[in-house]
């Protein structure tokens, strides 16, 4: 009789808290950019399937969705955009699927007063540029995640609160190592402006040469002034971005040469897209580490790399 | 701004200024030929054509070396591509019905379709190094840097030289290619350098202004020169000096004026010099025949 109960119990106990699982296999999440589908997989785990539409080296301003794209886009349970406009090329496309009501903005959820200005409709869409204002994004979007497989929210939220103490030692990372730069020198000299948000948090000045888009031309008299700061200050460094091109700053490197200051490229920046998938550069933490380690470096400050992957040999 | 007009802007201005004033002089005479023989659309079909060529030659770098970008080897995709553009457009007009404008917009459209097709499969590639590849299509002229401007002043340098020793040659086949043919001249080599004349322009004009701006250049000073005179060599001269000049302001107001694009403000100079020639040049309004636009007899 006690057997017989005892037997009864885990075998209903084994059917409950299967059953969940059972019912509904892992919701599949597509994201666009990289800096939210990274994270938010990792947080997951198991509990979804999470994947990004742009790859390495993708410049999101342009990205225009293909047929296999769109076909993603439909057959996933929750599609998490960037938004402020930084998926131009998708917009149709996500404003299609938000008629299901299964988009979501990670900007959005956040307080309007924290966003920069950018155009008269949206503010500058580089959030993730500042991991505490990303933190607040990725929140949200782990939320909304959540919600797709409810019984899945203790061990994510708990490998949530994991991901989101690294956050934190992040932050106080980059906030040392920019810190360490001498102050007259505190200057990014980059492509284009991905970087307000970067800049605003670490007291880091900003010289964007295309202005926040990657689409409009530059004009001779931007990179003139350009090349004035660069001598002025007796900047040492200017930085190159993965999803822009360095035409631009390579003729800066020139005219200051011509002017008598020598500058060199002090490394190659992750703006817009992230390392190659699977790299730690790849990951949310690594692209920041390796932009604030690059950038410390380059312009004499001290940074050992927040993990030991970027350590100097 | 008038630091911009007499060069001492700064180096960076100064370089993008003689680069392109170098080949807006370069590029004009060559659109007088193409205008007389009535290709002034075959640089619209060989600008676009060189998209897929550029796409093409990324991948086929990266597939051989692992690094796709190379600016030689792009170019010379977009040179070959042009070159097989060009082709197809004589084909399709010695081989079918279709008069000469529609095959080259069959062309044009059915490349640039082909290279737009290619970028966006590119950028599906988990590959760095991608961009900027769109960037051929308006260019960056605020970018050139001193190895562009010596590029730019080798090729404008032989492309007038070619122009002036073949004159006789180039207005022969411009005006009455049947005569040339039987008065015993090479028509078809003379024609094929007449074209070779218009890539090599395309080519080393797609890295400062762009494959839709280059256009521009070959064609609105041509037809600005065409309004103020009758005579073939003045007519050259003319664009070569038209060219040049709205190069040169184009991107002196680029240089003087914070938020002006250099390619676009150079393309808008020269359309400018149309205008203004438009209604006060000799030869504007349209006479019983020929019509102003067309060679004349």
């Amino acid at each position: 009789m006690r057997l017989g109960r005892a037997i009864g119990l885990a075998i209903s106990l084994a059917l409950f808290s299967a059953l969940p699982v059972r019912a509904q296999a892992a919701p599949t999440v597509v994201t666009t950019i990289a800096q939210i589908g990274q994270p938010l997989g990792e947080i997951a785990g198991a509990c979804a399937h999470v994947e990004s539409l742009l790859g390495e080296g993708v410049d999101p301003h342009l990205y225009q969705p293909t047929r296999a794209d769109m076909k993603r886009l439909l057959a996933a349970d929750l599609v998490l955009a960037n938004g402020q406009n930084l998926e131009a090329g998708l917009r149709r496309a996500l404003d299609a699927l938000a008629a299901q009501k299964k988009v979501a903005y990670l900007t959005e959820a956040l307080d309007r007063t924290r966003l920069l200005p950018w155009s008269d409709h949206h503010a500058d869409p580089h959030v993730w540029m500042d991991p505490q204002m990303w933190r607040d994004a990725l929140t949200f979007g782990v939320a909304k995640v959540a919600a797709l497989a409810p019984g899945c929210a203790a061990p994510m939220t708990a490998r949530m609160h994991g991901y989101m103490n690294r956050l934190d030692a992040l932050d106080r990372y980059i906030a040392a190592a920019i810190a360490s730069i001498p102050a007259e020198r505190r200057v990014l000299v980059t492509a284009h402006d991905a970087f307000a948000y970067f800049g605003r948090r670490y007291q880091l000045e900003l010289q964007g040469v295309q202005g926040i888009s990657t689409e409009s031309e530059a004009g001779l008299a931007r990179i003139q002034q350009m090349v004035a700061i660069l001598v002025a200050r007796q900047l040492p460094a200017v930085f190159v971005e993965t999803s822009v091109s360095d035409r631009l700053v390579k003729a800066l490197i020139e005219g200051a040469a011509a002017a008598g200051q020598t500058v060199r490229i002090g490394g190659t920046l992750f703006s817009d897209a992230m390392g190659a998938p699977g790299s730690y550069r790849g990951t949310y933490v690594g692209m920041l580490d390796h932009n604030a380690t690059t950038i410390a470096r380059a312009l004499g400050g001290r940074a050992d790399g927040f993990s030991p992957e970027l350590a100097r040999n | 701004m008038l630091d911009a007009l007499l060069l001492s802007a700064g180096y960076n201005a100064a370089v993008a200024m003689i680069g392109a004033t170098l080949l807006g002089v370069a590029a004009g005479p060559v659109g007088v030929f193409m205008l007389l023989r009535r290709r002034a659309l075959l640089a619209d079909a060989a600008s676009h054509a060189t998209l897929p060529g550029i796409v093409l030659a990324f991948l086929v770098n990266l597939w051989l070396t692992g690094e796709g970008r190379s600016l030689p080897v792009l170019l010379a995709g977009a040179g070959a591509a042009a070159a097989l553009g060009v082709l197809a457009v004589q084909a399709l007009q010695a081989n079918s019905r279709l008069s000469g404008p529609t095959a080259i917009a069959v062309v044009l459209s059915g490349a640039f379709g082909l290279g737009v097709v290619g970028l966006s499969y590119v950028q599906t590639l988990p590959v760095a190094g991608q961009a900027g590849l769109d960037q051929f299509l308006v260019g960056q002229t605020a970018g050139m840097r001193l190895a562009d401007a010596y590029l730019i002043a080798g090729v404008a340098a032989v492309l007038v030289v070619v122009i002036a020793l073949l004159f006789k040659e180039l207005r022969l086949i411009a005006f009455d290619p049947e005569f040339a043919a039987a008065a015993g001249w090479p028509v078809q080599r003379l024609d094929l350098l007449a074209n070779g004349l218009l890539l090599a322009t395309v080519v080393v004009g797609l890295t400062s202004v762009g494959l839709v701006l280059i256009v521009a250049m070959l064609i609105i000073p041509a037809v600005t020169a065409r309004l103020w005179t009758q005579k073939l060599g003045r007519m050259a001269l003319l664009a070569a000096a038209f060219g040049g000049v709205s190069a040169y302001l184009g991107a002196a107001a680029s240089a003087g004026i914070h938020h002006l694009p250099t390619g676009a403000t150079i393309v808008l100079a020269a359309a400018a010099l149309f205008a203004v020639s438009l209604p006060i040049a000799p030869l504007s309004r349209p006479r019983r025949a020929p019509t102003a636009l067309e060679p004349p007899v």
